[in-house]
C-alpha cells in the first residue's frame, strides 16, 4: 500500500507550524540572553530564536519571532523603549531567511557571509536606536568598554556607538548563525524545508 | 509544612484591558512631559507597590539591570556626553582624574529618566496580568486567535525552556562543566548548556504540529474559550485615568511643540 505524504511546508499544517515556531523562536531568544547573563558574558545572544526559526520557516516568520521577543521581553522586563531594538531582529530574520530560502546557508562561507550581513545590519539599526532610547550606551558592558575606548580615541558617541556594535555584534550573530547552522544540519529533511520557498519536484 | 497562601490584591483584581490603557498613559506621560517630579514619584510608588504585592524577589532582576544602566550612563554619559564643552561647562567633580561634568549628568538624566520609572511601573503592571486573561482580552478586541495563541504561548513556552535550561545546566555542572571563571571558560560552557535545550525543543516541535492539528488548531469554526473576565470595580478608574494622562500628555507636547504654551511641566531638558 502505498504511503500518504504530507507537505507541511504549505497549507494548513504550515500555519500550525508557524504558531509553533514563532513561540520557540521567541523562547530560544529570551533563555539564550538569559545564559548569557548567568554566564556574565560580555555579549547578548538573543537572536539565536530568530536566526533558527527564519532559517527553518521562511524570513517573514523569522522577522516576526524577532520582534514578538523584543515585545515580550520589552514586557515583562518593563523596558517598553527597548522594543524598538526589535528592527535589528526583524532584519536579522530577514536576512537568515531569504539566505536558507534560496539554499545559501548550507555551507560554512555562507554562514560566515550571513554573520557579516546580520552584524553590519545590527550595528547599523542598533546604534541610532540606542542613541534615542539610551543616549548611545546600553545595559551590554562589552559594548559600553568598546564604546568608552573608542572615544578616548577621537572618536564621537554616534560613530563610537556604531563601531563598538561591529566587534560584539560579529561575535554575538556569529555564535548564533553557527548554532542554527548546526542545527539545521541535524534536523530531518521534512523539517527542512517548511521555508514555503519554491522547490523543485 | 506552611503553605503560603496568595490573596488577590486590588492590582491582580483588576482586568487586563484598563491596566493596557494605564500603561500605555503612563508611558506617554513619563516620556512626553519629562517632569522630574512625576518620574520620581512613579519610581516611589511603584517601589511601594512592589514591596506590598511581596514582588521584590522578582524585582531584582529588574534592579540589577537599572543598576548596570546607571553607572553604564552616568558614568560615561557623565564624562564624555557630546553636549559637554570643556571649556564652558563647569566640573562637578573629579574621579582618578576623570573631570564629571554637569552637562553630562544632564544628558544622561534625559535618557535614565525615560527609563527608570517605566521600568519599576511596567514591570508591576505586566507582572499582574494573568497570560490567559490577557488571551481572552486579545481575542475580545477582535484580534485573530491564531495571533493570540501565538503571543500568549510564548510566554508559556518560555517557562518550560526555562526548566528545561536549568536541569540542562544542573546535569552539565555535574559532568564538571565550568560556567565560573575567566571570560574564554564561560563562552566555553555557552554551547553545551544553549545546544540541547534548543535542540530539545525543536525535536518536540512535530509532535506539538500534529497534536494541535488533532485538536483542530486549524479548524474554521469559533473557538470556545473557558475563561470568563470578572470586572472589578476600579476597572473604569484605571481605564480613564490612563487614557486622562495619555491624552493630556499628547495635548500638552503638541501644544508646547507648536509654541502655543510654554513648557511648564517639563523640567528635564
Amino acid at each position: 500500500m502505498a504511503m500518504n505524504t504530507v507537505d507541511s511546508s504549505k497549507g494548513r499544517l504550515r500555519s500550525t507550524y508557524v504558531a509553533i515556531m514563532i513561540p520557540l523562536g521567541v523562547a530560544i531568544n529570551y533563555i539564550g540572553g538569559t545564559i548569557a547573563g548567568s554566564l556574565g558574558l560580555p555579549i547578548y545572544l538573543d537572536s539565536i530564536g530568530t536566526v533558527i526559526v527564519a532559517a527553518i520557516m521562511g524570513p517573514w516568520v523569522g522577522a516576526t519571532s524577532g520582534v514578538l521577543y523584543n515585545v515580550i521581553s520589552g514586557l515583562t522586563k518593563g523596558n517598553i523603549l527597548s522594543i524598538l531594538f526589535g528592527l535589528c531582529n526583524i532584519g536579522s530574520g530577514l536576512i537568515v531567511g531569504y539566505m536558507a530560502r534560496y539554499k545559501k546557508f548550507n555551507t560554512l562561507p555562507h554562514v560566515l557571509i550571513a554573520t557579516f550581513f546580520v552584524a553590519l545590519w545590527n550595528a547599523i539599526i542598533g546604534a541610532p536606536i540606542a542613541m534615542v532610547v539610551y543616549g548611545g550606551v546600553d545595559g551590554n558592558v562589552g559594548t559600553n568598554l568598546m564604546i568608552v575606548g573608542l572615544q578616548a580615541l577621537g572618536n564621537d558617541l554616534a560613530g563610537a556607538a556604531f563601531l563598538a556594535r561591529i566587534p560584539v555584534n560579529l561575535i554575538d550573530k556569529g555564535i548564533a548563525c553557527f548554532i542554527a547552522w548546526g542545527i539545521l544540519k541535524k534536523l530531518p529533511e521534512n523539517m527542512r524545508s517548511l521555508s514555503g520557498g519554491r522547490t523543485k519536484a | 509544612m506552611l503553605q503560603q497562601r496568595n490573596f488577590p490584591t486590588l492590582l491582580t483584581r483588576l482586568t487586563p484591558a484598563p491596566k493596557l490603557w494605564f500603561a500605555l498613559g503612563l508611558t506617554l506621560a513619563i516620556i512626553l512631559v519629562k517632569n522630574l517630579w512625576f518620574d520620581v514619584a512613579v519610581i516611589l510608588i511603584s517601589t511601594v507597590m512592589i514591596v506590598h504585592e511581596k514582588q521584590m524577589m522578582l524585582f531584582k532582576l529588574i534592579l540589577i539591570t537599572l543598576i548596570v544602566l546607571f553607572f553604564a550612563m552616568y558614568g560615561i554619559h557623565g564624562a564624555i556626553a557630546p553636549n559637554i564643552d570643556p571649556a564652558v561647562d563647569p566640573v562637578m567633580f573629579e574621579l582618578f582624574g576623570i573631570p564629571y561634568y554637569g552637562a553630562g549628568f544632564a544628558y544622561a538624566s534625559r535618557f535614565y529618566l525615560n527609563v527608570a520609572p517605566l521600568m519599576c511601573a511596567l514591570f508591576l503592571i505586566f507582572l499582574s496580568i494573568d497570560m490567559t486573561d490577557l488571551g481572552v482580552t486579545i481575542c475580545q478586541a477582535g484580534i485573530s486567535y491564531t495571533a493570540m495563541f501565538t503571543f500568549i504561548d510564548s510566554f508559556q513556552v518560555i517557562t518550560l525552556l526555562k526548566k528545561d535550561m536549568e536541569q540542562i545546566q544542573d546535569a552539565q555542572r555535574a559532568r564538571g562543566l565550568q560556567t565560573e571563571g575567566n571570560l574564554i571558560q564561560r563562552f566555553r560552557a555557552f554551547v553545551p548548556i544553549m545546544v540541547p535545550v534548543v535542540a530539545n525543543s525543536i525535536i518536540k516541535v512535530q509532535d506539538q504540529a500534529v497534536a494541535m492539528d488533532t485538536k483542530g488548531f486549524n479548524s474554521d469554526c469559533k473557538k470556545t474559550i473557558y475563561r470568563e473576565l470578572t470586572p472589578c470595580k476600579w476597572d473604569p478608574l484605571c481605564k480613564w485615568l490612563g487614557i486622562a494622562m495619555g491624552a493630556f500628555a499628547i495635548a500638552y507636547k503638541v501644544l508646547v511643540v507648536a509654541g502655543v504654551i510654554p513648557a511648564l511641566f517639563t523640567n528635564i531638558i
